[in-house]
């Protein structure tokens, strides 16, 4: 017992706690219509973008979730608009904007020294780090990301279903697709503290996808995700905490060890 | 005139001892400015234009179709019937002429058509059972910010029973065949309430037996008032299924009963093919 309870008596790890687990939880859950959508590379593009957007913030000294938003939300409208003007795929435009963005962070980073951050922390996560404003924030916004979702839950889901039909039964899809969008993007930036750059994709697919396995319809699979997520990212910060790792490499090899168990589980389920 | 109207609706109120007048001058209003729903065009097409990429897809395009009425949109590959049939449910901008649907004109899409859309513009990844599907077709009747309320519920299940689709309410509507695909599509259509129905290449990918289906239920829902239309290349079968045809190319080339109007069409409308054969079609 000693062994689950002894981490929370620093209060760096209850904090990171509540971080993981809202990450747990809200990842999985926006990571549905990534699944279903196709927006994999979408959300691995935004999540590296947001690169300058934490350095600034760091330098300016405030919580990098604020830092992270503008970045995020200008470069989902410039995917959009690019793709319109120069005829490009989606994907190709997305790769652009994503090292573009990428390398300009990359650049900032190693133009000014001396800054209170390690790369390594930003690149892979670091939720031991994250203080109580990061903690409030991500809370306050957790809980916005989830309240348009379940407002929204019937519109988004006719819309990522059947687009056309939806616009034709008088959906306004074009504002819907951007809903979805900025919520993506809010989501990724909460994410980034647990997981870091590079693995925010892991908490917004694995879970998802793990739970589509085991469960068929759309919305119990968003709630199995959130607890196939949560339970990760608990299972991650202990891993993190008693071998010394990173949060965001820990948590992914969680997931992806649940993903591989669900595999054959769902040949069994389904029988 | 009005007030003429509302003093003598008051007086035979008065007269036959009812307080209640107002509701007297209500009706009596009613009676006097309402054209019955089936003395109107459902759907009136005039002199319309699209174009697409600088391309002109459809020109000089009129018809107008009445409720009851079952219509097939006819014409080879690139002839526009898609673009009609976007046109018409309000998806794209008309570059001339005007759209009416139950006298109110289509400017962007408002929900007054229903739409069955091309099975591959689906995604099917998405894990949606018929049941969701159909209540997707409430989504605007709910309003935005609510959730289904009975009434919602009530009217999902008298869709799906309509097309004999309840029973596999709660199955993945990916897992169908192409048919049963169809039919839970047109129950979302008539969850809708919208009088006009638009299937966009509704037989493509069907077998013949459930194309046969298909066709039964969609009659039925003609006899019930609607105004269906669906874009075919299958000639063959195209009297024994519609009341009414549109030949289409670029241009409309006919419209009327499919016995006049296919034999003196299908010169100028497949003069490109050599074989009549549905081979498109399977």
């Amino acid at each position: 017992m000693d062994i689950l309870f002894e981490p929370f008596q620093y209060s760096f790890m209850v904090r990171a706690l509540i971080v993981s687990v809202a990450v747990g939880i809200l990842a999985p859950v926006m990571g549905s219509y990534v699944v279903s959508r196709g927006l994999a590379l979408m959300g691995d593009a935004l999540s590296h973008a947001v690169l300058p957007g934490i350095v600034v913030a760091v330098l300016l000294g405030i919580s990098p979730i604020i830092g992270t938003i503008p970045v995020a939300i200008i470069m989902a409208i410039l995917i959009g608009y690019l793709s319109r003007r120069t005829g490009f795929s989606d994907d190709t435009t997305i790769g652009i904007l994503f090292v573009g963005f990428f390398a300009l962070g990359l650049v900032v980073l190693s133009v000014t020294r001396g800054l209170p951050v390690r790369l390594d922390d930003i690149l892979l996560g670091q939720v031991l780090g994250v203080s109580w404003g990061d903690v409030i924030a991500t809370i306050g916004l957790g809980i916005l990301a989830l309240l348009v979702l379940w407002f929204f839950h019937k519109e988004l889901v006719f819309a990522t279903f059947d687009p056309i039909g939806a616009k034709v039964a008088g959906l306004r899809t074009g504002l819907l697709e951007n809903l979805l969008l900025a919520l993506l993007a809010l989501v990724i930036v909460i994410s980034l503290q647990a997981v870091g750059i590079i693995l925010v994709l892991a908490m917004l697919i694995v879970p998802a996808a793990t739970a589509r396995l085991l469960v068929r319809r759309f919305a119990p699979s968003m709630i199995a995700g959130a607890i196939i997520g949560t339970v990760t990212a608990i299972t991650g910060l202990y891993f993190s905490y008693y071998f010394n790792l990173p949060s965001g490499p820990s948590m992914t090899l969680v997931a992806v060890i649940l993903f591989a168990v669900a595999v054959p589980l769902r040949r069994i389920i389904t029988k | 005139m009005s007030e003429n109207f509302n003093s003598f609706a008051i007086r035979l109120a008065s007269t036959m001892g009812r307080k209640d007048s107002t509701t007297t001058v209500r009706h009596g209003q009613n009676g006097a400015s309402m054209v019955p729903r089936d003395k109107q065009p459902a759907l009136v097409v005039e002199d319309v234009m699209v174009e697409l990429g600088g391309k002109i897809i459809l020109e000089e395009v009129s018809f107008t179709a009445g409720p009851h009425m079952l219509v097939g949109v006819l014409g080879p590959n690139g002839a526009g019937k898609s673009t009609l049939l976007n046109a018409i449910a309000g998806l794209l901008p008309l570059k001339k002429g005007t759209i009416l649907i139950e006298g109110q004109v289509v400017n962007g899409a408002h929900g007054q058509a229903a739409y069955v859309p091309q099975q591959e513009r689906v995604n099917w990844r998405f894990p949606a059972t018929n049941w969701d599907v159909v209540m997707m077709g409430r989504a605007r009747l709910i309003g935005w910010l609510r959730r289904p309320g009975h009434k919602d519920k009530e009217a999902v299940r008298k869709c799906l029973e309509q097309v004999g689709m309840w029973e596999k309410r709660s199955s993945l509507v990916s897992e169908l065949s192409g048919g049963q695909k169809q039919r839970v599509f047109v129950a979302r259509a008539l969850a809708q309430e919208a009088n006009i129905l638009l299937l966009d290449e509704a037989f493509s990918g069907v077998d013949v037996a459930s194309q046969e289906e298909l066709v039964a239920v969609l009659k039925e829902l003609r006899n019930e008032g609607r105004t269906i239309l669906v874009a075919t290349h299958d000639v063959a079968t195209l009297s024994a299924r519609f009341d009414m045809a549109v030949c289409l190319n670029r241009h409309v080339c006919g419209w009327g009963p499919p016995d006049e109007v296919t034999p003196t069409l299908i010169e100028e409308l497949y003069s490109a093919h050599t074989s009549l054969h549905r081979d498109k079609d399977e």
